[in-house]
């Protein structure tokens, strides 16, 4: 949980807010969701949903029903975030209980990125993420390093350089269905190798750069 | 699964799930055949790039989108929650309570010579009268050379409750607000781990039981925060738990240990419930193993406070109590 989430200062300016909002000021909403959206939308709702476009309605949904019940809320002693936090988990896992009706691909990958979340010290952190993306990054570059060269490659051109799978198909010299296959063996690959270098601690470095 | 060769002949089977795989990284639906450890894994890959932030640009678009179909004002505060029904015989047993102190600060008001002890029971019909925590130091002094006799030998004030006999009874009435609420709580959940936790708590006799059940009932102080519950229901869930952490360590002779428990379900705060009363009620019990009689007094009277919101909650939204309809926090 970052320090400066429940500072008094902090929570003063969000019980202003919640005031506000109460009273009919729909502008004080918008500040609160110009202070969390991006961190809900990083830290929250896209490792539990993995795809941008069904974080971004869940987002929308947390927000709609953290407005409709804002008369609810009572501040405590940790940030409004949590509670908005908690609405927002509850979008995403409502999205994966309709996954069979809506048909949407939706992956949750949060337990890979447990590696690199410091251990909590209260509940409340298992609401957040204390990793960044700048940390999440480097753990992708150390595994990528060990893996096979043709594995490494397909992963770099498909989603890191997020080019289409016809691109990457004709950079490697080979056919679509080739291709196809080829990533899901690097995938698993790249999971493996994950999931090794979490078991030995070789992850979780530098949590402290800024997200 | 073991890891394949870039130069292996794919099977059916993988040629199946790699299509599948393509098909749900394009945004396309997915399938039956879609490995999901692959496509985790490529939501990780793709989290690590841009892909995984949300620019300002786009929060500023989302946030129109939003606010275009916001009502204008939010809703009401809500519902009743289900255990309301619960309150009555709470309530009436806050009500006895404060009858049976009520009788006290009379009897202590027409025979103020007579008070012969200090404190636990001088105390808590202070505390009362002025409905506040207040230090009846007077009291305590003017009391002190008697202190040592015991309460049944006093007079009148052997017909009065002691702090004791306080601590004895009304937090027992909440204790078993709090039993009936987590018996209609517990179902609803349908988390075996904490019914199990609590089973263990319910029938701990030795030492050894007692530390299972809290070495149980830790674990679910902080798995019960990240599981897919109501949030009102993880609250009272989470309350309880301290409830019974503190109950645990109450039985083992450590008050500390259970102020400790209650302080951190105190410190989820929320609305008054059956388990709230009850972490009221052995904050008191533990500080008055720990000899602060004062501060156990304020504790129960705070237990029973609850108690009595929670009475006047019932009076007053009983006709306008409705089953809850959502499973959103």
């Amino acid at each position: 949980m970052d320090a400066d989430l429940n500072d008094l200062g902090q929570r003063r300016w969000e019980r202003q807010r919640v005031e506000r909002v109460l009273a009919g000021d729909r502008e004080a909403f918008g500040e609160i969701y110009d202070a969390f959206a991006t961190r809900l939308y990083e830290r929250v709702l896209y490792p539990l949903l993995g795809n941008r476009a069904a974080a971004e309605d869940a987002l929308s949904e947390a927000f709609r029903t953290a407005f409709q019940r804002l008369g609810d809320y009572r501040p405590g002693e940790v940030s409004i975030y949590f509670w908005l936090a908690t609405i927002a988990k509850h979008k995403a896992l409502d999205m994966h209980r309709a996954r069979k009706v809506t048909g949407r691909a939706l992956a949750n990958f949060e337990s890979l990125l447990e590696p690199l979340r410091p251990s909590p010290e209260s509940p409340e952190h298992l609401l957040d993420s204390a990793w960044s993306t700048h940390s999440v990054g480097q753990a992708v570059h150390t595994t990528l390093a060990a893996l096979n060269e043709r594995y490494r490659e397909a992963i770099k051109l498909r989603f890191l350089e997020d080019q289409s799978r016809e691109a990457c198909a004709e950079r490697l010299g080979v056919k679509l269905g080739t291709f196809d296959v080829l990533i899901l063996r690097a995938l698993r690959a790249f999971r493996k190798r994950w999931e090794e270098l979490a078991a030995q601690g070789q992850l979780s470095h530098d949590t402290d750069a800024p997200p | 699964m073991t890891e394949r060769s870039p130069l292996d002949p794919p099977d059916a089977e993988e040629l199946a799930s790699a299509a599948a795989l393509e098909a749900a990284l394009d945004g396309r639906p997915g399938r039956a055949e879609l490995p999901d450890t692959a496509l985790e894994t490529a939501a990780l890959l793709r989290f690590s790039t841009d892909q995984g932030r949300l620019n300002p640009g786009r929060r500023g678009e989302l946030r129109d989108q939003l606010f275009a179909s916001l009502p204008e004002r939010p809703s009401a505060p809500a519902r009743a929650p289900f255990w309301r029904s619960l309150w009555m015989p709470l309530g009436l047993l806050g009500a006895a309570a404060a009858v049976v102190i009520g009788i006290q600060v009379s009897s202590r008001e027409a025979d103020q010579a007579s008070l012969t002890s200090a404190s636990p029971t001088a105390t808590w019909a202070a505390e009362t009268k002025a409905d506040q925590v207040v230090t009846d130091k007077a009291v305590a002094n003017r009391a002190a050379p008697a202190a040592e006799a015991p309460m049944e030998s006093k007079g009148r004030a052997g017909a009065a409750p002691s702090l004791g006999a306080l601590a004895r009874t009304a937090p027992d009435g909440l204790a078993e607000g709090a039993r009936s609420a987590r018996a209609r709580l517990l179902p609803n959940l349908k988390k075996p781990e904490l019914e199990h936790a609590h089973q263990l708590a319910d029938t701990a006799r030795s030492e050894p039981e007692l530390e299972a059940a809290r070495g149980a009932l830790t674990a679910l102080t902080f798995d019960l925060s990240s599981q897919n519950l109501d949030e009102a229901d993880a609250r009272w869930a989470r309350q309880d738990v301290f409830c019974r952490l503190a109950e645990v360590a109450l039985r083992l002779g450590e008050p500390r240990a259970a102020l400790e428990w209650t302080r951190q379900g105190l410190e989820l705060d929320g609305p008054p419930s059956p388990f709230l009363a009850q972490l009221f009620a052995l904050d008191g019990q533990a500080r008055a193993q720990l000899g602060d009689e004062t501060a156990a007094a304020a504790s129960y009277m705070k237990a029973l406070r609850v108690n009595e919101r929670l009475l006047d909650e019932h009076l007053d939204g009983a006709e306008a109590d409705s089953p809850r309809k959502e499973s959103e926090p």
